[in-house]
């Protein structure tokens, strides 16, 4: 778990180097560059078995904030997102962490159903 | 969860953001706070708007912020899918490829772009899932109010003037545009739309590089996006770099099964229930929103509250809007402010003076220069697209 986690640091934080989300949100004009800072702006996911799973897994295209941002969502609904992550996107997600962590986003942002 | 475990966890977390200040500069970071709000946030060249996720950022427009006709660039709403966007474009470096199945390879320059006949027009954009959280049932996605729009000056260049000078060869059923933002992983597919021939050719279809007469902001697409006026903008392609004239029928993840409708007149099937044959999303519904007063807001007896809002369609302007005061039982029409043509929103007016104390449920609803109007219940597709109902808003008079 502690392992999982420290990868997901890392995955989170490569991911913001390469796609240049930095602290401060600024824009600036160089000659014929033009460029942004994106600030960063890291969610905490609700504690519960699974969590930090999800908090690795589902950080590495996105923020996680995509989680709570969802409306309370059946386990049936949760499956078929985890399941669009995988399938359609290429989500890495081995089925076993994909299992636990549906169960997870049911409990702590689903109707619990 | 035992305590030490979550210590650990924060004391890691703590870890890792001190890493990333060091390896950036030591930059302030913002924490999001849980649970998720709709806080306002800055992002680059934009002013306040409501966070909705920041990696890659989706930013919506606060409702009183719509009181101008024309949108400033910095309220305009920001949406981006994938999360590898471009934050730094060198004009000198970018080009515009254009190819295909045509006569030649274009690779157009900012100033080559800048050659052809310049264009302007006001035109709305609006994300395909504007208005997606008042859906029931829910639907999964961006849960957008009704903010994910915005009314702005468009200049750039006419697409098909683009295609012209390249030549479309006969055989060519569609076009496709790919923009500089990437998926983070290689199997999350590229966001590429495209339009058929027919469209494409359209006079009005434009690749612009200036809202309201500045660059663009590079979170709207800098330094050129497409304009599809009337359609959502799903199409209106961002940070523009390829455009592909096609033999066969383009089918990438946002064309099918992504961004797609029932087809049905209504482009709604029975809430809950799950779509036969789909086709495309396009053309926008008509909508009309009250902006003032405002949800909630307490008015004075016998004093005018002008009740005034915005109106729009899928580009066949508005006939007229009509507002109720109670609840939808009475309506009369609301004056039409200044036109600025059949892809901008315009602003009504309904003059207003509540002589009784109490509760009033306001309502508006728009007619477009076809007769479309909008519906008293919401209509509901599991994607939750083309919301457009007429939205009852609550205000106590004392
Ligand atoms: C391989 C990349 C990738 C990974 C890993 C990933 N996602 Fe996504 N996710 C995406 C993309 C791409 C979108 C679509 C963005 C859009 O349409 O704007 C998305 C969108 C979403 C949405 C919005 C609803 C929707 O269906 O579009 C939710 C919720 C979501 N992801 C949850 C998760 C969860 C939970 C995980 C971890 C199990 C996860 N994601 C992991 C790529 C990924």
């Amino acid at each position: 778990m502690k392992k999982t986690f420290i990868v997901s640091i890392v995955v989170v934080l490569a991911g913001i180097v390469l796609t240049g989300f930095t602290g401060v949100s600024r824009a600036e004009e160089q000659g014929t560059v033009h460029s942004i800072q994106l600030p960063i702006m890291p969610f905490d996911l609700a504690d519960g078995p699974g969590r930090n799973k999800a908090a690795g897994y589902c950080a590495v295209c996105h923020g996680v904030e995509y989680i709570p941002m969802q409306p309370k969502l059946s386990k049936a609904q949760w499956n078929a997102t985890v399941t669009k992550m995988i399938k359609a996107f290429g989500a890495p997600i081995p089925q076993e962490d994909a299992d636990t962590i549906v169960s997870y986003l049911a409990t702590a942002y689903g109707t619990g159903q | 969860m035992n305590n030490g475990k979550v210590s650990r966890r924060r004391f890691l977390r703590t870890v890792g953001t001190a890493a990333a200040m060091a390896a950036l500069g030591g930059p302030a970071i913002e924490a999001l706070a849980a649970p998720y709000e709709r806080k306002l946030v800055r992002f680059p060249e934009k002013g306040e708007l409501i966070l909705l996720t920041s990696r890659p950022p989706q930013l919506e427009t606060p409702l009183p912020l719509f009181k101008d006709l024309v949108t400033p660039n910095e309220n305009v709403f920001v949406r981006w899918h994938l999360s590898d966007i471009p934050t730094s474009v060198d004009l000198a470096a970018w080009r515009l490829q254009v190819g295909g199945n045509t006569e030649k390879e274009l690779q157009l320059s900012m100033d080559d772009l800048k050659k052809f006949e310049k264009v302007t027009f006001t035109a709305v954009i609006q994300c395909a899932g504007n208005g997606r959280s008042f859906f029931a049932p829910r639907v999964p996605g961006g849960q957008w109010k009704n903010g994910a729009m915005a009314n702005v000056t468009w200049s750039g260049a006419r697409l098909r003037d683009v295609l012209n000078a390249a030549g479309v060869k006969a055989g060519s059923v569609d076009v496709s545009f790919n923009g500089l933002d990437k998926g983070p992983l290689p199997t999350v597919p590229d966001l590429i739309k495209s339009l058929v021939m027919d469209k494409a050719l359209e006079e009005d279809i434009i690749i612009a590089y200036e809202m309201n007469g500045k660059s663009l902001t590079l979170l709207n697409g800098f330094p050129a996006r497409l304009i599809v006026p009337g359609w959502y903008a799903t199409y209106w392609v961002k940070s523009l770099s390829d455009i592909s004239v096609n033999t066969k029928a383009f089918e990438g993840f946002w064309m099918n099964p992504a961004y797609r409708i029932p087809d049905t007149e209504c482009g709604c099937i029975p809430p809950g229930s799950k779509p036969g044959r789909t086709v495309p999303i396009n053309r926008m519904s008509t909508r009309s929103l009250i902006i003032a007063p405002g949800e909630g807001e307490k008015l004075a007896r016998n004093k005018p509250a002008n009740i005034m809002g915005v109106a729009f369609s899928g580009g066949y302007g508005i006939k007229d809007v009509v507002v109720s005061t109670d609840g939808g039982r009475t309506w009369a029409r609301a004056d039409l402010g200044k036109d600025l043509g059949k892809y901008s929103w315009i602003q009504f007016t309904l003059p207003w003076k509540p002589a009784k104390a109490g509760k009033y449920t306001l309502m508006a609803k728009a007619t477009n220069g076809i007769g479309d109007s909008q519906p008293f219940e919401g209509l509901w597709n599991p994607a939750g697209y083309l919301w457009n109902k007429v939205e009852p808003l609550s205000v106590t008079v004392n």
